[in-house]
């Protein structure tokens, strides 16, 4: 499913790239040069990129990493990053102005796998700012607009790194995923989205937003391909004190087109009931069809504490928030303001006044507010509460089941400028979402067919761990989808 | 409200918005008070991280000090090696 940007060769798959260029290594700046011409023509409309590399020097890497003979998995695959993950030597914004023109002096850890398994990063992707946000309208730079719709949305908040990969000026892309920030692009732009399991992949480098609910994931044009740079980037790292001490690898080998077993798939009709748009909810009863019609069972199931987890999520992600972004002091990280003769809460003040955004400063008075004296018991302490009794129905749910599917977003793409005025609408764009990063859970976002000319994404969801389920799942959807 | 806690938040906001975000903030808030009403039995213990692995420390090892010279991005901050800073007291 490809919008009209992509050409043949600029959509190449990972493992049809890296067979390629093991035949004929000039295969792999023939491909290089493609894609800068999609994003040459493109780009002005779509603006997917904060920061993009130089042609030449990325074909300069291309040639370095020919000589080198270590092709790796990813096989000379150009990676987009979206713009919280930290890059050595490559200015990473947040998509805000507070970190314009700051430049890591380090790799995040998932940067760092993909150099080592034959990446090569491309640019760095547009955001809502410090991932506040689920349309990229937030970003403080320009708004990402949709491949498939310019006048409609790509999600967010990572709208960069899955506008670029659903328009071929990328192979894949990282984003990262609070509340959805994953899912939700790819759900609107057609693409594969993965948010792994709380834990199985390293946050280190990775500017905080909501440190207990953050994750690093792929963004892909296809489930194979989000299977291989998952099997790169997760495994245990010592620099995250949260890096889950587990084996990993081998999920490509879940990418089959038949069931690897008889899965009890559930739906949750919380997940399908009010605010359901009926082209959604079209796309996702044709995909339940086509789950029975290959021999597996589905179930629906309540959960009647979902309609609490939208709110849950909202107080802890902003307390976390409020908290996190404290560190831009203007001395450490941030613009820097004149400090002669100005006391330390005037200088404070005036940084984050100028470099936060209206949507970063609503969360950030919000969390604060949640926070206080008196209140904390009220909004904070029984958000993570219900945090505690949503985590354990899913511990229930998946001792009967083995996967959940829901439609990823209730809605399709909304238009520019549509949601960005009215919170609480903009919020119930990931009401699907938001519970699965509360549990920890590992969740993919597939596309499960067009409605309208716009991609509707399903989300397929598990126990944690049960990524190789998961994109089994997925991938049968994927084939599923043409017949 | 916006003026209490901006002053709280040293985050000050645009006249103009001001409005706009009083009337915001209230209706988030107005969403929040579905959980502050919520009641929760008695015995629930709050969750505040789904990672329950051995939390990983890491050892301390010594390691080059990053100098003066490593602190090139304050740069115009810097002087005599010193990082200025704005008064704290």
């Amino acid at each position: 499913m490809l919008p009209p940007q992509c050409t043949r060769l600029a959509s190449t798959p990972i493992r049809v790239l890296r067979e390629r260029v093991a035949e004929d290594p000039d295969f792999l700046f023939e491909y290089i040069e493609e894609v800068y011409r999609v994003i040459e023509r493109h780009e002005p409309q779509i603006r997917a990129y904060i920061t993009l590399r130089p042609k030449e020097e990325v074909l300069g890497e291309a040639e370095a990493l020919l000589k080198s003979g270590k092709l790796g998995p990813l096989g000379g695959a150009l990676v987009a990053l979206k713009d919280n993950i930290s890059t050595r030597g490559i200015r990473t914004t947040c998509g805000s102005r507070m970190l314009e023109s700051y430049v890591p002096p380090y790799d995040a850890t998932v940067v760092s796998k993909i150099k080592e398994s034959g990446g090569i990063i491309v640019g760095k992707t547009n955001m809502d700012e410090f991932a506040m946000g689920s349309t990229t309208e937030n970003s403080a730079f320009y708004p990402t607009r949709n491949p498939w719709d310019y006048e409609r949305v790509p999600g967010g908040s990572s709208g960069g790194s899955a506008a670029a990969v659903a328009a071929c000026e990328a192979t894949v892309a990282l984003g990262s995923d609070t509340g959805g920030s994953i899912r939700l692009p790819a759900s609107y732009t057609g693409t594969v989205g993965l948010k792994p399991t709380y834990g199985l992949v390293s946050r280190y480098g990775l500017v905080a937003y909501g440190s207990s609910l953050d994750q690093i994931g792929p963004i892909a044009r296809c489930v194979e391909d989000a299977a291989i740079v998952l099997d790169v980037i997760s495994g245990h790292d010592p620099r995250d004190s949260t890096s889950l001490r587990v084996e990993v690898g081998g999920f490509e080998k879940y990418v089959v087109d038949e069931p690897l077993k008889s899965y009890r798939v559930v739906v949750i009709e919380e997940m399908i009931g009010e605010g359901l748009d009926k082209e959604v909810a079209g796309v996702f009863s044709k995909v339940l069809k086509k789950l029975e019609s290959r021999g597996l069972r589905v179930e629906y199931r309540s959960m009647p504490l979902l309609r609490y987890s939208l709110s849950a999520y909202y107080i802890i992600a902003m307390a976390e928030a409020s908290s996190n972004l404290a560190r831009y002091d203007g001395l450490r990280y941030g613009i820097q303001p004149e400090v002669e003769a100005v006391h330390w809460t005037d200088a404070y003040g005036r940084v984050r006044t100028a470099g936060f955004g209206y949507e970063v400063k609503r969360r950030i008075l919000l969390g604060a507010y949640i926070l206080s004296e008196g209140l904390y018991e009220g909004y904070y302490l029984k958000a993570a509460k219900v945090r505690r009794l949503l985590y354990e129905e899913f511990v229930r749910l998946f001792r009967e089941y083995d996967l959940a599917v829901s439609p990823t977003s209730p809605t399709l793409p909304p238009r520019i400028g549509e949601v960005i005025t009215d919170p609480i609408r903009l919020f119930s764009l990931d009401v699907n979402t938001t519970p699965i990063n509360l549990a920890g859970l590992p969740a993919l976002s597939v596309p499960g067919g067009l409605a309208n000319g716009l991609p509707v994404g399903v989300q397929v969801f598990g126990p944690p761990l049960s990524e190789g389920p998961i994109l089994n799942l997925a991938r049968i959807i994927e084939v599923s989808r043409s017949e | 409200m916006v003026k209490r806690l901006s002053a709280l938040t040293l985050v000050e906001v645009d006249p103009q918005k001001e409005e706009v975000l009083s009337r915001d903030l209230k209706r988030i808030v107005e969403m929040f008070n579905e959980i502050a009403r919520l009641e929760i039995a008695e015995g629930v213990e709050p969750l505040y991280t789904t990672f329950f692995g051995e939390v990983n420390l890491r050892d301390d090892e010594e390691s080059e000090p990053v100098g003066v010279g490593g602190l090139n991005l304050c740069g115009e901050r810097l002087e005599d090696g010193y990082l200025k800073s704005p008064k704290t007291l």
